[in-house]
């Protein structure tokens, strides 16, 4: 087969660009002539079905990551203002997984959701949800190797967080709100007054949990997240690493170790 | 489940009817997993995945890959396809004849390029590096098209044909998909059909379209419409029973109305079959 000529695949290259910056966009499309359509769509109108197609695709993605923000703000509303997030942030990512990271980010500047200041953070919230739920699954702690290991290599130990874990400091209960959103949950809506609320998100199981932590949790976990390391931790926490790592380990936010 | 005898008519799975497949465990003779709903590493996709892959044949079909971009094959993407492929064991893997994503963005969407012989030159070298690097032949699905080009220099089934040929793939012919683009760019499907290289067509998708305005979309969205059944009757007098696909991805049914579908199709196949 013979290999691709340069000026073709160039010539390919500037028809993809701007293919797609019409679509996004609405640029011109000029290196190409599209034909008006034997049904009777003119070009645009053709071009429109495209733009139309992929809009609706990616609202339709964001829709699925963020539930509880489109229940929250209304269909229409979340509609209108994804295809603001859209535009503003056209997908560079290979796989639609991994579309919307900047969704919370967004909604922390667009002006017209700014009398719903818990909306950014719900956004987040139902981020790490996302990520957590695709996150790779791990197998049950092993403890017997890990109570040889601190036996005889303790300094070497390395531990391992569950994977995609995230901690998420709120300001404002978000928890509670994505909890009343759910399918079942019934009762008054909960009270959105702002507070610091330190949350981690992880997946031990099944199920991913959102679960509260306390003060000393969160430096344990922001600890471990910055070094794996058990002799960072000693260092670091001190005497509060006996209570807090068979706790960690317990509830599955640490996942499993290595050894250095 | 062994892999290497898919006959009769499939479903798409769909995770909505996951559930009721393992509970159930309906006679559809193979299910057709959508690969890009489990790039993901692990969670509740592959937990049922894994169940269902034990009693079910398997084929994949992508949508992700891009083969006709010009910028280069993503080796993360082909990596996992690999991986999945080792762990599911499909009977084959298809993905689509359009691009998806220049060097900067992605549409995630099927989009169409001028029929040139460029064109033909880049797709077929492409899927012949994706078949190189999974160490298997792919099925390659003919698209549906809202737009041609003045600069497309021969029919879409001439550049099929080129395609298939030069790479040395297989044909996913997908019997909607001809259809909504014969009716939004006025040629005639018969001619289409007759045209395809049959002995390449490893598998036939049906769908359901919608009409938005003067044109038809592709949205999976309905049953199959009768011109599409009437096609996929002349599909089948030409290729034979090739196994077929019952596709539905929006506005999902009960899993009965997609086995009602499929009843159908292996009726008209049937029909085809004793007529000859």
């Amino acid at each position: 087969m013979p290999p691709d000529n340069p000026a073709e695949l160039q010539q390919l290259a500037q028809f993809q660009q701007q293919f797609l910056d019409r679509l996004y966009f609405q640029q011109p499309l000029t290196v190409v002539t599209v034909n008006r359509a034997a049904c009777g769509a003119d070009a645009q109108q053709c071009l429109d079905t495209y733009r139309g197609s992929l809009y609706g695709g990616l609202n339709q993605a964001l829709a699925e990551i963020y539930p509880v923000c489109r229940q929250f703000v209304g269909e229409a509303f979340f509609s209108a203002m994804a295809d603001r997030y859209i535009s503003r942030y056209p997908s560079t990512v290979e796989r639609l997984d991994d579309y919307g990271l900047e969704f919370a980010e967004f909604l922390a500047c667009f002006e017209p959701v700014h009398t719903l200041p818990q909306l950014p953070t719900l956004a987040r919230l139902e981020w790490a949800w996302h990520r957590a739920f695709h996150a790779a699954d791990v197998a049950p702690f092993d403890f017997n190797a890990f109570a040889q290991a601190c036996q005889h290599s303790s300094g070497g130990i390395q531990f391992q967080l569950a994977p995609e874990l995230t901690l998420l400091m709120a300001d404002y209960p978000v928890d509670l709100l994505w909890q009343w959103h759910q399918p079942g949950e019934a009762g008054e809506m909960p009270e959105l007054v702002a507070v610091e609320l330190p949350l981690v998100i992880f997946r031990p199981g099944a199920q991913v949990h959102i679960e509260r932590l306390d003060k000393t949790a969160w430096q344990f976990l922001q600890q471990l997240q910055r070094d794996r390391s058990l002799n960072g931790l000693c260092e670091v926490m001190g005497d509060q690493v006996t209570p807090l790592l068979p706790l960690a380990i317990e509830r599955g936010w640490v996942s499993g170790f290595t050894l250095a | 489940m062994t892999n290497d005898a898919i006959s009769g008519v499939g479903l798409g799975l769909r995770s909505c009817h996951y559930q009721h497949i393992l509970n159930e465990q309906p006679a559809v003779p193979w299910f057709e997993v959508m690969t890009d709903n489990y790039m993901g590493a692990g969670g509740q996709p592959h937990y049922y995945l894994q169940q269902i892959a034990e009693q079910y044949p398997l084929t994949f079909h992508g949508v992700g890959l891009s083969l006709g971009s010009v910028r280069p094959l993503s080796e993360t993407y082909l990596d996992r396809l690999a991986e999945l492929i080792d762990l599911y064991q499909p009977a084959w893997v298809s993905e689509h004849l359009c691009w998806s994503a220049n060097t900067r963005h992605n549409s995630h969407d099927l989009l169409p390029m001028p029929y040139t012989e460029a064109a033909v030159r880049h797709m077929s070298e492409r899927i012949s590096q994706v078949q190189e690097r999974l160490g298997r032949r792919i099925l390659v699905e003919n698209l549906s098209s809202y737009v041609t080009f003045a600069e497309s220099e021969m029919t879409e089934w001439e550049y099929i044909n080129e395609i298939c040929q030069r790479a040395d793939c297989d044909l996913l012919l997908d019997i909607n998909n001809i259809h909504v683009s014969a009716v939004n760019h006025g040629f005639d499907a018969r001619e289409y059909l007759a045209a395809m290289p049959m002995a390449r067509v490893r598998e036939i998708h049906l769908a359901g379209y919608e009409v938005q305005g003067e044109l038809l979309l592709d949205s999976h969205s309905q049953p199959v419409h009768p011109p599409v059944w009437q096609l996929y009757r002349e599909a089948v007098a030409l290729a034979g029973a090739v196994p077929t696909l019952i596709e539905w991805d929006n506005d999902i049914p009960a899993f009965s109305v997609l086995e009602q579908e499929a009843r159908r199709a292996q009726q008209i196949s049937q029909e085809v079959a004793n007529a000859a």
